[in-house]
């Protein structure tokens, strides 16, 4: 039923980011981007919680019982609540501009200039791929370790809201306190790890620190990959059901 | 590598819970073995280590010290080669919330069996004029048969039925109990069910296995426990002249009672007294015409009541 809930929910926001690319409604694909996949990723670990419903009320037993493994199991969750949605949004962003004009993939999406930086509709839509990748993965990782999924909850909100506002909010008032806004701008790479979309806007070309578009996107991707095989460790050594 | 003909083994398990505000000691350095092709009764009060024990046996649980061996392997590290060749019916169930057929086609599928099984099981279980409907509208007995249908699917070797009549009212338990019966009769498969209701094991169970505090403190054939704690046990004798036994042996004092059934007898007496029993069977005048001698079940009560003050 979540599961079904979550493919429904991947196309009717796909649809949203399919129609800003159709209609060359950058401003909203890139603002979608953040917001859109925030809310997304809030509502991928409200639905894939029920992996942790299904794991304290028992009925994981029941498909274990049938002759899945519990790596299986955990892997099936991944699949339909990270896997499917970032795949489902980046091809949402991008089918439509290849079969509309397919150059438009490499342009740079002129309004969403921040920074003296322009990404293309591609970059965002890998950033976005890597941002629900990478923000859903670890919460559910973690959730996993700890069988909760009010940690789940807590990390995904961490990582989605609270680390960008937090941050933004202690550079900025270092920053008044010492005269210099971008004196503690390097605490932004905290985010680094998590958050490309973010990146791309605070470590553009002209801020005081620059980061390779390489860095921005492999940091995230490699944390993600990190926090899957610490899923799959976490449920083939200590899962209990 | 452990003998086939004891599908589940466990040596010295100690399976420990830590919670936030105690630790639980569920299995505490627990060993003992169930006979293939035997249907044991896994007895002990709640809380004892019973539904412990069956998630051990399915993988579900790591132990925290000890060794448990499943046909041969260890189910925590090789779970799912293990678990397709159980059949698990848990204490309490959760279904996914579809129609019946497709939970079980579902089952079926993951467990390598043909549509035409689950049809089969459906029958055996007497589902057939529910498939359509969806689990959450079953009643709590046909719940207990759905969870022993897709327990049966697969053809399991071994089949773990964890409080099968729980929470049943009297005609759903006396009908789940039937069903096990031919269960036992039919496929011949090693069967364990745990439970704290004596009176469903009286007629089905010939291995015993009495857990306390997840300690095991008793083990053995129905007979054999029967006989060394000196408990009455019901004898089936199967013989040309039923009357001319039953007059010889009721007047024995060790003979508590004496049934006639067409060309058998069903004798009650105190396990203890069971060469005593032999002896007579074994007279000329009388043991010409016997055909068959078993014993087919034991007072569980009193069994049950004398381990559990053992281990006290």
């Amino acid at each position: 039923m979540k599961a079904r809930a979550i493919y429904v929910l991947v196309v009717l926001v796909g649809i949203v980011y399919s129609l800003g690319t159709v209609y060359k409604a950058y401003p909203i694909v890139a603002s979608f981007g953040i917001i859109g996949s925030m809310l997304l990723e809030v509502a991928l670990i409200a639905l894939a919680a029920a992996m942790f419903d299904e794991i304290s009320d028992g009925t994981v037993q029941m498909y274990l019982a049938a002759g899945l493994s519990r790596l299986e199991y955990v892997v099936s969750w991944f699949l339909v609540a990270v896997v499917y949605p970032a795949a489902g949004i980046t091809a949402a962003m991008l089918v439509p501009a290849l079969v509309v004009d397919p150059a438009t993939i490499a342009m740079p999406i002129v309004p969403y200039t921040i920074g003296g930086f322009t990404p293309s509709l591609l970059i965002i839509a890998i950033a976005t791929c890597i941002q629900i990748l990478n923000n859903v993965t670890v919460a559910l990782a973690l959730g996993l370790k700890y069988k909760s999924k009010g940690i789940a909850y807590l990390v995904l909100a961490f990582l989605a809201f609270l680390m960008p506002l937090v941050l933004s909010m202690i550079v900025s008032f270092l920053g008044a306190l010492a005269g210099d806004y971008y004196r503690y701008y390097s605490l932004y790479l905290l985010m680094l790890p998590f958050n490309p979309l973010y990146s791309l806007t605070i470590f553009s070309s002209s801020s005081p620190i620059r980061l390779s578009l390489t860095t921005i996107l492999s940091v995230p991707a490699v944390v993600a990959l990190v926090f899957f095989l610490l899923a799959l460790y976490i449920t083939r050594r200590e899962l209990e059901v | 590598m452990h003998s086939m003909s004891e599908p589940v083994v466990f040596e010295n398990v100690t399976k420990i819970f830590w919670g936030s505000k105690r630790v639980v000691r569920a299995l505490d350095n627990a060993s003992f073995k169930i006979p293939s092709k035997t249907v044991a009764g896994l007895l002990g009060p709640n809380g004892s280590g019973k539904t412990t024990s069956f998630k051990l046996v399915m993988g579900f649980l790591k132990p925290s010290s000890g060794k448990v061996s499943v046909f041969g392997v260890d189910p925590w590290v090789r779970g799912e080669s293990v678990r397709r060749r159980i059949g698990y019916l848990p204490e309490k169930p959760v279904y996914p919330d579809v129609p019946v057929y497709r939970y079980l086609r579902y089952v079926a599928k993951v467990r390598n069996a043909s549509e035409e099984d689950v049809s089969r099981i459906v029958r055996l279980v007497g589902l057939s004029g529910y498939v359509w409907m969806n689990t959450r509208g079953l009643s709590r007995g046909y719940l207990q048969r759905l969870g022993l249908a897709q327990a049966l699917i697969g053809d399991p070797e071994l089949l773990l039925l964890d409080e099968p009549t729980a929470n049943l009212d009297p005609l759903s338990r006396r009908e789940i109990l039937e069903l096990i019966k031919d269960l036992k009769k039919e496929l011949g498969i090693t069967i364990v069910i745990a439970t704290h209701i004596l009176p469903e094991l009286q007629e089905v169970v010939d291995y015993l296995l009495y857990i306390n505090r997840g300690r095991v403190v008793e083990s053995g054939m129905l007979e054999e426990l029967a006989t060394r704690y000196y408990v009455d046990a019901y004898y089936y004798i199967e013989v040309e002249e039923p009357r001319k036994l039953a007059s010889r042996l009721v007047v024995e004092d060790y003979v508590r009672g004496v049934e006639i059934r067409d060309k058998s007898l069903v004798v009650r007496i105190n396990a203890a007294f069971k060469e005593e029993l032999l002896r007579v069977l074994s007279l000329p005048e009388y043991s010409i015409g016997i055909r068959r001698v078993e014993m087919l079940t034991s007072e569980l009560g009193e069994l049950y009541e004398k381990l559990s003050g053992s281990s006290r």
